[in-house]
C-alpha cells in the first residue's frame, strides 16, 4: 500500500509539472500584459522598472525557470500583479478556505441527500417517490446554477426577506448559496445511485438476505447502501476539485469572498503570478482528490486490493 | 404425522409489459417433516418460482401469487400473512440454498458477518461474540477447514465449493424445519457436486430437516430424495416415490428426462438422446396438454383438453391422457428398461 | 407514462413562471427628464428630488450602506490604479484641497498662495491628526510627492506631475530626488514649486499625504490590508475583507469631526449586477446606480426611492487611425462622423440616459462656471446640415486617394473593446445604420480591452471604439489628443493644435481660456476630424429618501463626508 502510494505522489508531481509548465506558455501567449493600462504614461525608465519588478522584462524562459526557483527556495507563487503588495499563496490560503466551506458542505449534502434519494427511487421503483426524484434529478441538472441563484436570490432576500442578499459570515448567509449549489450534486448523485442500486437490488445477494428474514430496511441499509455506493465514490473525487472552480458563479451573485472570483479575474487581467499559482493549487486538488478516491476504494470494497501478489496468496489457501 | 407444508392451487404469474407470464399453474403439493421432495424439470418449467413463492422471495421482480393460491407452513398461510410475520418465518421457518454461489453472497461483507446476521435477525438478544462462535460452529459443520480464520474471509477469496458451503451454513444457521435447495450444484464442477451432494445428505441424516431439492438433473434425485415430483410448463405432470417414478414413470416427460440422462458405456460416437422441441409460450392460456407439441404419444385430444391428474397409488399420480381407460396402450421406450442399471 | 409527463411538463412550465416573473413594468410615462446638470453649484444640503421643507430630524444610528463595483486593487496610493481603492481614499486621506459641490475648497490646508509669476504655491496646513495621534505634517504631504518621483516606485501618473519642477528628470533618473521642487519650510507649511505655470493645478492633482515610517514599516505590503494603513481622513478603515466588504468608522481626530454624521459606513463589494439590484431592493444598500432598464422603471415607482440622473463626465466616442490608408483621409474621417447615427444611439442603445454628443467635452466640463460645452457650440451640427449626403464626402475621399468611386468597394473595419452581449448590440447596429447610410461594407472586430488597447497603441485598427472620462481641468482631455501623448491611439498630429494645448495651460485669463478650450474643441471634431463623438456618459442612481448629503458634482471627492441619514425607520 505504502509503495503504492509513493508511486502515485511521484506520478502527480509529473503531472502537476507538466499542467504548469503548459499553462505558463499558454497565458504568455495570449496578448497583452497586466501592466500595459498602469505603465502607459510612463517614462521609459520608469516602466521598465515596473516590468523588471515582476520580472516580465526577462526572456520567457528564465521568467519560466525564476517561478520554479520561487517555489522551491521560499516555497513562494509569486506576488500578484494586479494586487500588489499580496503574495499569490496567502490569497490561496485565505479564500481557499472560504470556496471550500460553500463546496464542501455542498457536496457532502449533495451526496447524502443524493444517495437517499437515488435508493428511495430504486426501492420504490415506478411508485411516486421514484418520480418525484427524478424530478428533481431533471430540475438539478438543467436548470443553470445562475437561474437558480437569481430566482432564490429574488424570493428569499427581497420579497421575503429571510436571508441577507449577498455576503459571507454567518450561518444565514450560507444557506442560499449552499442550496443552489447542492441541487446539481444531489441531482447527479441521485441518478448514480438510481441506477446502482437498481442493479443491486436485481443481485442474487439481496434474495438471500431476504431468504434469512432481513427486513426490508435492514436489507437496504447493509446490503444495498454499500454496494450501490461504489460508482458514486467515483465521481466523489473530481467533485471535490469541482467545488472549487464551479462556485464562480454563486460567489459572483452572493459576493462571496472565495477563491473563484479571484481566478477568473486574474485570467482577464491577465495577472500572470495569480493564473499560475492558481492553476497549480486547482491542478494539485484535483489529482490529490483522485488519488484519495482510489484509496477510499480500497476500504471500501474487500475486492479491490492494490497489491496483486496478496491477492494470489490468499486465493491458494482457499483451495 | 402432520404435514409440514401444505400448497394448494398455487399459482404466479409476471405481469411484463406485453402481457401476463403465467409461470405456475395451479401447483398443489404438500411435505412431511423431514421428508426429502425433489422437483425436477427442465429450465423454464416453473420449479424455481414455485419455491420461491413459499418464502414470497420474489425481490425485484413484478411477480404475483394469484387468488385462490394457499401455502400452509405449520397451519399458517403464507400467502395472506404479514410482511413481519412472513420475516419471522423466512430463514427460521424455511432456509434457502441458492444456485450461484458466486453471486449469491455479498460481495462486501466478510462470511462471518453475513451467517451472524441471518442469527442475529432471529435472537435479538444473542451477543455478537455468541453469535459468532455459533457461525464458526456452521462453519466446521458444513466441512471449511479451519472456520476461525475463514470467519473473516470474503466470498471472493473462497473457491465455488466453499462459497457454496457457506450457503449452505447460512441456510441452517437457525435450524429451520424447511430447507429449500434451489439447483445447489448447478454452479459448481463435478467432483465439488458429490462433496457438496454429500454433505447436505449428511445434514439432513443429522439435522432432520425437511428438504425441497429443485434441480434439473435427474442423476441426482434418486439418491437424495423421498420423493419426486415432475414439472412441466408450470403444472405437475407426474409425482411419486423415487422407487415409483424410477421403476415405473408412466408419463412420456419423465421418460424423455429419464432418457437424457447420459449413461455409461456411451461410445463417443452415439449421440446424446434430446427432446425435440422447445418449451410452450407461458403467456398463453394452454387449455390442452402443455407437452403435447413435443410428446411423441400425443392424441388429438391432447391438444385439445388438458388431462386431470390420474392417482395410480397413494402417492404416484400423472396427468396425462394415457392413463385414460380408453386410451392406447403404450409401451415405455425400452431404453428406459437400462434404469435398472445406474 | 403519460401522467408524469404532464406532471413534468406542468411543474417545469411554473418553475420558468416563477424564474421569469418579475413584476410587470409599467415603463415610466415620460423618460426620465435630466434633472439639474450637475456643473452649477448647488446647497449643500437636499438633493434635488426632496423638498423637504423643514430640518430633517437625524436618525439616532447613522450608519450608510453603499456598494463598491469591484475590489480595491490597492489602498497605496502611490499605486492604486482602480477606481474602486480611489473611492476608499478620498475618504479616509485628507488631501490639501477638495472638489466639493462643484469647487476647489481647501481640506488639509486652511489656505494657500501662489506666487507672483505663478511658480511657487504655498500651503499653510490645518491641525489635523492621523488616527493613531499623530499629528499630520507637511513632510507627510511632501514625502507622497518623493515617492512618487523615485523611479522605483513605479507611480503609474507620473505624466501628470511633470509640471512639478524637475519631477521629469528625477522620475527618469537622470537627477537625484533632493532637487524636487518640494519643500517643507515648517510642519505646517509647504511649499511646491512648479516648472510651469499652472493655474489648474489643484484641478488636476490631489495631493495625499503618506506617513514616511508607517510606509516603510510594512514596505511591500502597505495598502495590501487594513491594519497597514493610518487614516486622516473623514473616516478610518477598520476592516477590509478582501472581496467582500470594507468598513469605515468615523475619525474622531479628524480636524472637521463635527461636520460628519455618519458612524459608520460599510462599502460592499458586489459584482452582480442583479445582486447589487435585490440588495437595493430590500433596503441592504441604501443606493445605487442602477443602469438595467427594467429595474429602472421598477425602482422609479418606488415611493421611497428618489430618481437621480447624473451626468458621468465621460465621452463615448470613435477614434481614427490617422496612419491607417483609407482614415488618413479627413474626407472618409468627415462621411463617417456626419453619416454616424448619434441620437439614435443615445435613444436606443442607451435608453435615453446618455445625451447625444456634437463635441469632445462633457458637459460637466467646466471653466470659471461656464461649461466649455456651451462655449464650444455644436459646430458639427452644422456641418451635418451643410451636408446632407455623407456618402457624396466618402465618395470625395475616395477619389482623392484614387480608390474605387463606387462606395460598395469600400470596406472598413470598426474594432470594437469589449466582447459582451452590448458591445455587440452596439456594433451590429452602427454597422447596419452606417452601411446603411454610406453605402460601403463595414465589418466588426471585438476584444476584450487589455488585447484592443494593445492593438490600438500597435496602430492595429482603423476605427476604434472609446470611452474616456474628462477631468475637472478641461485641459486634461485635451492633452490626451496632442501629438506628445500616447493614452488615445490613432496619432493624431496637428503642430498648430499642439500649440493651443500648451499655451492654454500657461494662459491666466479666463475668458481667453474658454476661448481656447472651444477652438481646441472644433479644431478636434469638426476640422481635424480626430474623433466622432456619439454619447456624453450618464446614468441613474437610486437613492432612499431618508439619504442626505450626497455631493452629485461630476468632480467631486468628498466621498460620504457630508452624507446623513434621517428618517430611515419610518
Amino acid at each position: 500500500m505504502v509503495t503504492y502510494i509513493i508511486k502515485r505522489v511521484l506520478y502527480m508531481a509529473m503531472v502537476l509539472f507538466i499542467v504548469v509548465s503548459i499553462t505558463f506558455f499558454m497565458i504568455h501567449s495570449v496578448p497583452g500584459d497586466p501592466l500595459t493600462s498602469s505603465v502607459m504614461n510612463l517614462p521609459d525608465e520608469v516602466r521598465d522598472n515596473y516590468y523588471a519588478r515582476y520580472g516580465l522584462d526577462k526572456p520567457l524562459f528564465e521568467q519560466y525557470l525564476r517561478f520554479w526557483k520561487l517555489l522551491f527556495t521560499e516555497g513562494s507563487l509569486g506576488e500578484s500583479i494586479k494586487y500588489p503588495g499580496r503574495m499569490v499563496e496567502e490569497f490561496i490560503l485565505k479564500y481557499a478556505g472560504i470556496s471550500a466551506k460553500l463546496g464542501i458542505i455542498s457536496v457532502v449534502l449533495g451526496f447524502s441527500v443524493g444517495t437517499i434519494f437515488g435508493i428511495l427511487a430504486a426501492v420504490f421503483k415506478n411508485k411516486w417517490p421514484d418520480y418525484a426524484v427524478m424530478l428533481t434529478a431533471i430540475a438539478g441538472v438543467t436548470i443553470p446554477v445562475f437561474v437558480l441563484a437569481a430566482v432564490f436570490q429574488y424570493f428569499f432576500t427581497v420579497k421575503l426577506t429571510w436571508f441577507p442578499t449577498t455576503g459571507w459570515g454567518t450561518v444565514r448567509h450560507m444557506i442560499l448559496p449552499i442550496a443552489c449549489m447542492c441541487l446539481g450534486p444531489i441531482a447527479t448523485y441521485a441518478r448514480y445511485m438510481r441506477s446502482s442500486a437498481l442493479d443491486v437490488l436485481g443481485q442474487d445477494y439481496i434474495l438471500t438476505a431476504e431468504s434469512k428474514g432481513v427486513s426490508s430496511l435492514n436489507v437496504v441499509r447493509r446490503h444495498v447502501l454499500r454496494n450501490s455506493m461504489l460508482p458514486s465514490i467515483t465521481l466523489l473525487g473530481p467533485s471535490v476539485a469541482s467545488v472549487f472552480t464551479g462556485s464562480f458563479v454563486i460567489e459572483s451573485m452572493f459576493a462571496i469572498p472565495g477563491l473563484g472570483t479571484y481566478f477568473i479575474r486574474a485570467i482577464n487581467e491577465r495577472d500572470f503570478t495569480m493564473v499560475l499559482g492558481m492553476n497549480l493549487f486547482y491542478c494539485l486538488l484535483y489529482i490529490a482528490s483522485l488519488l484519495l478516491v482510489d484509496i477510499l476504494y480500497v476500504f471500501i470494497d474487500p475486492r479491490i486490493r492494490l497489491a496483486a501478489g496478496k491477492e494470489r496468496r490468499k486465493k491458494a489457501h482457499a483451495e | 404425522m402432520d404435514n409440514i407444508l401444505e400448497v394448494k392451487n398455487l399459482s404466479v404469474s409476471f405481469m411484463s409489459y406485453i402481457g401476463e407470464i403465467r409461470a405456475v399453474r395451479d401447483v398443489s403439493f404438500s411435505l412431511k417433516p423431514g421428508e426429502t421432495l425433489a422437483i425436477v424439470g427442465e429450465s423454464g418449467c416453473g420449479k424455481t418460482v414455485t419455491v420461491k413463492a413459499l418464502m414470497r422471495l420474489f425481490g425485484n421482480s413484478a411477480a404475483a401469487i394469484k387468488e385462490g393460491s394457499q401455502i400452509l407452513f405449520r397451519g399458517q398461510d403464507i400467502v395472506k400473512m404479514k410482511k413481519s410475520e412472513l420475516y419471522n418465518i423466512r430463514g427460521s421457518g424455511i432456509g434457502m440454498i441458492f444456485q450461484d454461489p458466486m453471486t449469491s453472497l455479498n460481495p462486501t461483507m466478510n462470511v462471518g458477518a453475513q451467517i451472524v446476521e441471518g442469527i442475529r435477525t432471529h435472537d435479538s438478544k444473542i451477543s455478537h461474540r455468541d453469535a459468532l462462535a455459533r457461525a464458526v460452529k456452521l462453519l466446521e459443520l458444513v466441512g471449511i477447514p479451519s472456520p476461525e480464520e475463514r470467519i473473516g474471509n470474503y466470498p471472493h477469496q473462497l473457491s465455488g465449493g466453499m462459497r457454496q458451503r457457506v450457503m449452505i451454513a447460512i441456510a441452517i444457521a437457525c435450524s429451520p424445519d424447511i430447507i429449500i435447495a434451489d439447483e445447489p450444484t448447478t454452479a459448481l464442477d463435478v467432483t465439488i457436486q458429490a462433496q457438496v451432494l454429500e454433505l447436505l445428505r449428511e445434514l439432513k441424516d443429522k439435522l432432520n430437516t425437511a428438504f425441497i431439492l429443485v434441480t434439473h438433473d435427474l442423476g441426482i434425485v434418486f439418491d437424495f430424495s423421498d420423493r419426486i415430483q415432475v414439472m412441466y410448463a408450470g403444472r405437475i405432470v407426474e409425482r411419486g416415490t423415487k422407487h415409483e417414478i424410477y421403476k415405473n414413470p408412466v408419463h412420456p416427460y419423465t421418460w424423455a428426462l429419464l432418457n437424457s440422462i447420459p449413461r455409461r458405456g456411451l461410445q463417443s460416437k452415439d449421440e446424446l438422446y434430446s427432446i425435440k422441441g422447445t418449451p410452450p409460450d407461458l403467456m398463453l392460456p394452454l387449455e390442452c396438454c402443455p407437452f403435447a407439441p413435443r410428446c411423441d404419444y400425443a392424441m388429438p385430444i391432447c391438444k385439445a383438453r388438458a388431462p386431470q391428474e390420474v392417482a395410480l397409488s397413494d402417492t404416484h399420480g400423472a396427468a396425462c391422457w394415457l392413463l385414460h381407460s380408453m386410451a392406447p396402450r403404450v409401451e415405455r421406450p425400452g431404453a428406459l428398461r437400462g434404469a435398472d442399471d445406474e | 407514462m403519460k401522467k408524469t409527463l404532464s406532471l413534468l411538463l406542468a411543474l417545469m412550465m411554473i418553475f420558468a413562471l416563477l424564474a421569469g416573473c418579475s413584476e410587470t413594468a409599467e415603463p415610466a410615462d415620460d423618460a426620465q427628464e435630466p434633472s439639474a446638470e450637475s456643473n452649477e453649484p448647488t446647497e449643500p444640503t437636499e438633493p434635488s428630488d426632496n423638498t423637504a421643507t423643514e430640518e430633517p430630524q437625524l436618525d439616532e444610528v447613522q450608519y450608510y450602506n453603499i456598494n463598491l463595483a469591484e475590489e480595491p486593487g490597492s489602498l497605496n496610493h502611490l499605486i492604486n490604479t482602480t477606481l474602486a481603492g480611489g473611492t476608499i481614499l478620498t475618504n479616509v486621506l485628507e488631501p490639501l484641497v477638495r472638489n466639493e459641490w462643484g469647487e476647489i475648497v481647501p481640506a488639509g490646508c486652511s489656505d494657500y498662495e501662489i506666487s507672483e509669476d505663478g511658480l511657487t504655491w504655498t500651503f499653510h496646513l490645518r491641525e489635523n491628526y492621523w488616527n493613531d495621534g499623530v499629528q499630520v505634517t507637511a513632510q507627510d504631504y511632501a514625502y507622497t510627492l518623493q515617492m512618487c518621483a523615485t523611479p522605483a516606485t513605479g507611480y503609474p501618473y507620473a505624466a501628470d506631475m511633470y509640471v512639478i519642477k524637475n519631477f521629469e528628470p528625477i522620475i527618469a533618473g537622470e537627477m537625484d530626488i533632493s532637487e524636487l521642487g518640494v519643500h517643507v519650510v515648517d510642519d505646517l507649511t509647504l511649499e511646491i514649486e512648479l516648472s510651469y505655470v499652472c493655474p489648474a493645478l489643484l484641478n488636476t492633482l490631489s495631493f495625499m499625504p503618506l506617513r514616511q515610517d508607517v510606509y516603510e514599516e510594512w514596505g511591500e505590503r502597505y495598502g495590501s490590508e487594513a491594519e497597514t494603513l493610518v487614516c486622516c481622513g473623514p473616516f478610518v478603515l477598520d476592516e477590509w475583507t478582501h472581496n467582500s466588504t470594507l468598513r469605515l468608522s468615523k475619525n474622531e481626530q479628524y480636524w472637521d469631526a463635527e461636520t460628519v454624521k455618519l458612524e459608520d459606513v460599510t462599502y460592499h463589494i458586489v459584482t452582480e449586477e442583479v445582486a447589487r439590484y435585490n440588495m437595493l431592493d430590500n433596503g441592504s444598500l441604501d443606493s445605487l446606480s442602477v443602469s438595467d432598464v427594467d429595474y429602472i422603471a421598477r425602482f422609479s415607482a418606488r415611493e421611497d426611492l428618489n430618481a437621480i440622473h447624473y451626468s458621468s463626465a465621460r465621452t463615448v466616442m470613435m477614434v481614427f487611425n490617422n496612419e491607417d490608408p483609407a482614415f488618413s483621409n479627413r474626407n472618409i474621417r468627415l462621411a463617417f462622423s456626419l453619416a454616424f447615427p448619434r441620437e439614435d444611439t443615445a435613444t436606443y442603445i442607451f435608453n435615453d440616459l446618455n445625451e447625444p454628443a456634437w463635441s469632445l467635452t462633457p458637459p460637466p466640463v467646466t471653466e470659471n462656471g461656464v461649461a466649455i460645452r456651451d462655449a464650444t457650440g455644436e459646430p458639427l451640427k452644422q456641418l451635418i446640415a451643410d451636408n446632407p449626403d455623407p456618402q457624396a464626402v466618402l465618395i470625395e475621399g475616395l477619389k482623392e486617394l484614387g480608390l474605387s468611386e463606387d462606395p460598395a468597394d469600400f470596406e472598413f473595419e470598426l474594432y470594437l473593446s469589449g466582447t459582451n452581449s452590448k458591445m455587440h448590440t452596439m456594433g451590429e447596429y452602427w454597422q447596419q445604420a452606417l452601411q446603411e447610410a454610406l453605402g460601403c461594407t463595414i465589418t466588426l472586430r471585438y476584444d476584450d480591452y487589455a488585447i484592443f488597447s494593445s492593438n490600438c497603441s500597435n496602430g492595429d485598427f482603423q476605427v476604434g471604439f472609446l470611452s474616456w472620462g474628462a477631468n475637472a481641468d478641461p485641459s486634461y482631455m485635451f492633452n490626451l489628443f496632442a501629438s506628445t501623448s500616447s493614452s488615445i491611439p490613432g496619432k493624431h498630429n496637428n503642430p498648430e493644435y499642439d500649440e493651443l494645448a500648451l499655451a492654454v495651460q500657461r494662459e491666466l485669463d479666463y475668458e481667453k481660456r474658454l476661448e481656447m478650450f472651444a477652438e481646441l474643441d472644433n479644431m478636434l471634431v469638426t476640422e481635424d476630424v480626430a474623433i466622432c463623438p456619439v454619447v456624453f456618459g450618464g446614468g441613474m442612481t437610486f437613492r432612499y429618501d431618508y439619504v442626505y448629503g450626497v455631493d452629485e458634482s461630476a468632480f467631486t471627492d468628498a466621498g460620504v463626508k457630508y452624507v446623513y441619514t434621517a428618517g430611515r425607520e419610518s
